[in-house]
């Protein structure tokens, strides 16, 4: 245009002559334009139907190989950033798909043997000799070597030396590694500076990707696993593509997986999302909104993950306010988790006031109850003396806490304890977070509770000493140094379960509003969905899942 | 004319220093950093803080500021932190779906508001006039992304007509492109047609009543011939420099309606971007926006310099 400009020297005679030009071959396109939207009255997405029958009530019919998957995330994939080893919600796919632990938590915390077909401890506790199965290869055909596991582990230590700026919930498990030993092409072995309880925790999260791909890996041109589909592109802020992996370890007799495609959408919200699954353009997507989901709840098109922490109104036990246990215990009890559950959550999921799954060993049934009790809630602030001179703050991470702000408000207002809610952007709420930073109140969401008790009071921020609650008593370390010598599932463990479930109760810190729970969608055509698996992520069993028609 | 347009063009760049501190600056005003982010939610401060140090976000935001300009001058808009990707690839990827939806939403744009405004603005009070009145205040006052939203609704939600977002590029299937682009243009381009309508209206009108005007008519040319050939072309010169102008508020608008429509754009990239705290990506895609408004800005004058021998004289 420039170039034009200059050559003609442009008279006002000539523009206006140009724009009517312009104008007019603007209508001409707008013609084909018009004209080929009106052919598109043809090109339907598949229409969502009102499937009353639910997707894996049918899985008892025979699978139907072939096909793809169409699921949904929201925001951009992340390969750069200690992808597959630290979880983030946008990797949720690509932890899910193409990679593979040695060992993983299927449906408790007894694990199951995925890569290998030996995992022994020593009788002390401080080496561990794990065997790779026979044959078992990468989907680019080279085998799988103990080197290979052993980069995960080196990485999660020093991810500098590996080019990545990160860091790892379970590194204070891999520091625990001090030597790693290839006997030969297939075993290995683990010496551990000191026995740990939890170190199945670990490689129940160490996915096993192959050294040699690494640096393609962090490009986002390659990742190379075990797992039953095989990562085939990604495309910033489009899609990430799986394909089938025919040589699958796990195929068994029935040739799993049975699809043969997948391909993730990204999208730029839950609301975008949401659109798209109601015009049938989506067959699944992996945590949707409960005011979106609850409209399929009925025609069985929809599955709650199990539960893998607690979505929860943190105190900070230094303020002045909140100083008196009977204080919090007031709190508590003043929160109405029914309402949560009903009304917030559209009824997905169930009232409780403890962190633990079903699937862990600190999982108390008498805890599954509402705990809700204002009248009591009013008579101890009245013991306490409680008088505000200001309102708590509340911080909640803004827009997707808003209404849990506001309701818990509407709870606390009505005990007589004043908050003023202060919502926050995501990046600034983390960052508070981060440096312990909140002075009254705030809400948020905490996991990890699915792995053994003692990582989730070790690892996440409202359990582990320091805390973001600034919590710490005698009897709560006590609890958690006993547990770091327990085994998990014992009988001794049990027994700080019940202590700190009733620690949690009577000297509370942290008020518990519903469990973290996944609600999934599924399309009206997937069959075999609902088996999950406890790690990674309470990953669905995409193996099993088929199409029809 | 040379001399106007090598003013205009020495006025730009001083905008574009200024908009890079600023951009620069506010993004470093928001709470939250890169570091935060990569380091997760339950990392502690020296971890933070170790990796703030990794990225040289401990360095002087002077120190900063000055790495970033002499990379930008060397043509390296440096890696994405959140990707891992160069910037420069992601704004390759992300530019051409943008420049789509923003040329055919001008096209709507055109293709609505200046018919509109000349069959309003040749009968003042008439029955378009009125037609044109309702439609601004709809198409003003409903905003892109609530637009953007009912369209879905009505043709991809219920009646399955068109695809409910993505993007197939032009050049690879206009057809299939034209299918992805209808929805997302018709509601960037409504706003903008109503303003072009109501310029094009206003100057019409005004033309209408003059002198020459009515010498044609009373010539006994045609209203048709009168107000094509004689209004009209009168008429256009404020209405092109709105038009012009009007390209910057699209891509200011393609940052909503991407996200609606997830068209893998600039506005997306940007979104992620801030959402993920990506400081290098922000910062070059703001750049490059600021940059194609200047631009757009600059075109605008010179052509209104070239329309209006007053303009630049003056």
């Amino acid at each position: 245009m420039n170039g034009r400009f200059a050559a003609n020297r442009l008279t006002r005679r000539k523009l206006l002559a140009g724009s009517g030009m312009t104008l007019a071959g603007a209508t001409a396109l707008s013609i084909v334009g018009c004209g080929g939207s009106d052919n598109n009255n043809t090109q339907s997405g598949s229409p969502t139907s009102s499937a009353s029958k639910s997707a894996s009530a049918s899985a008892s019919a025979a699978p139907k190989k072939g096909g793809t998957l169409t699921a949904a995330q929201t925001g951009d994939s992340s390969f750069n950033t200690g992808y597959p080893f630290s979880g983030i919600a946008e990797n949720t796919y690509t932890q899910d798909i193409p990679v593979e632990p040695l060992i993983r938590y299927a449906d408790s915390l007894k694990p199951t043997n995925v890569l290998v077909d030996q995992f022994e401890y020593s009788a002390d506790g401080k080496s561990l000799t794990a065997r790779l199965l026979p044959n078992l290869k990468f989907h680019n055909g080279q085998p799988v070597t103990p080197d290979d596991v052993f980069m995960g582990v080196e990485l999660i230590n020093d991810p500098a030396k590996f080019g990545i700026k990160a860091a790892f919930q379970m590194a204070f498990l891999a520091k625990n590694v001090t030597n790693m030993t290839a006997v030969d092409d297939r075993t290995m072995t683990f010496q551990f500076a000191q026995s740990l309880p939890n170190m199945n925790d670990f490689f129940a999260q160490l996915p096993v990707t192959q050294r040699a791909a690494f640096d393609n890996l962090k490009a986002g041109k390659d990742v190379q696993g075990t797992g039953p589909f095989k990562f085939v592109s990604w495309t910033p802020n489009v899609s990430i593509n799986f394909d089938r992996n025919p040589d699958w370890h796990g195929a068994g007799t029935d040739g799993q997986p049975y699809l043969d495609h997948i391909v993730v959408k990204e999208f730029a919200d839950s609301q975008s999302e949401a659109l798209a699954y109601q015009a049938g353009d989506i067959d699944l997507v992996l945590g949707a909104d409960p005011t979106t989901a609850v409209t399929y709840k009925d025609k069985g098109l929809t599955s709650v993950a199990p539960k893998s922490g607690l979505t929860y109104c943190g105190m900070n036990v230094t303020n002045a306010a909140l100083k008196d246990p009977r204080v919090r215990q007031a709190l508590f009890l003043a929160v109405d988790r029914q309402r949560f559950v009903t009304e917030l959550r559209n009824g997905f999921g169930n009232v409780t006031v403890q962190p633990w799954p079903k699937s862990s060993p600190a999982f108390d049934p008498a805890l599954e109850s509402a705990h809700y009790d204002p009248e009591k809630a009013k008579s101890l602030l009245s013991e306490a003396g409680f008088t505000q001179d200001k309102p708590l703050p509340l911080n909640s991470r803004s827009p997707d806490y808003d209404n849990y702000a506001a309701l818990l408000k509407q709870n606390f207002d009505a005990i007589g304890v004043k908050v003023d809610i202060v919502p926050m952007e995501a990046g600034a709420f983390t960052a508070l977070l981060q440096k312990r930073g909140f002075e009254g109140l705030w809400a948020t969401t905490h996991a990890y509770s699915d792995l053994a008790p003692i990582t989730n009071l070790e690892v996440t921020f409202p359990y582990r000493i320091p805390n973001i609650s600034y919590y710490d008593t005698p009897q709560y370390e006590a609890i958690i140094n006993a547990l770091k010598a327990l085994d998990p599932l014992s009988d001794e463990a049990k027994v700080q379960y019940k202590a700190f479930n009733q620690l949690y109760l009577n000297d509370p810190w942290m008020i518990p509003m519903f469990p973290a729970t996944r609600i999934d969608l599924i399309g009206s055509k997937v069959r075999g969905y609902g088996e999950y698996f406890v790690t990674p992520g309470e990953s669905p069993n995409f193996a099993k899942i088929w199409k029809t028609g | 004319m040379a001399g106007y347009i090598v003013g205009r063009v020495l006025q730009a760049i001083p905008v574009l220093f200024l908009a890079s501190i600023a951009v620069f600056l506010v993004l470093r005003l928001v709470p939250g950093d890169p570091a935060t982010r990569l380091a997760g939610q339950d990392a502690t401060p020296a971890q933070v803080q170790e990796i703030r140090k990794e990225l040289g976000l401990t360095d002087p935001l002077p120190v900063q500021y000055g790495r970033w300009l002499d990379d930008l001058a060397h043509g390296n808009l440096g890696t994405s932190l959140s990707s891992g990707l160069p910037v420069s690839h992601l704004l390759a990827l992300s530019f051409p779906p943008t420049l789509e939806l923003a040329v055919a939403s001008y096209i709507i744009a055109l293709l609505i508001g200046i018919p509109l405004g000349v069959l309003a603005g040749a009968r003042p009070r008439g029955a378009w006039d009125w037609v044109l009145s309702v439609y601004s205040v709809f198409a003003l006052g409903v905003p892109h992304f609530m637009s953007g939203i009912l369209l879905l609704l009505v043709f991809t939600v219920w009646l399955h007509w068109l695809p409910v977002g993505g993007q197939v590029a032009f050049t690879n299937s206009p057809l299939e492109s034209i299918k992805y682009l209808a929805l997302p243009s018709l509601a960037l381009g409504a706003g903008v047609a109503a303003v072009l309508a109501r310029y094009t209206r206003t100057a019409l009108a005004d033309v209408m009543d003059m002198d020459f005007i009515r010498t044609a008519r009373a010539k006994g040319l045609e209203p048709r011939v009168v107000v094509i050939r004689h209004a009209l072309r009168n008429a256009l010169v404020p209405v092109i420099t709105i038009s012009a102008l009007q390209i910057g508020g699209l891509l200011a608008g393609a940052i909503v309606i991407e996200q609606v429509f997830t068209r893998p754009g600039l506005g997306r990239l940007i979104i992620n971007a801030i959402n993920t705290r990506d400081y290098l990506v922000i910062q070059s895609t703001l750049v490059i926006f600021v940059a194609i408004f200047v631009v757009v800005n600059l075109l605008a004058d010179i052509a209104y310099g070239l329309a209006d021998p007053r303009v630049r004289r003056s």
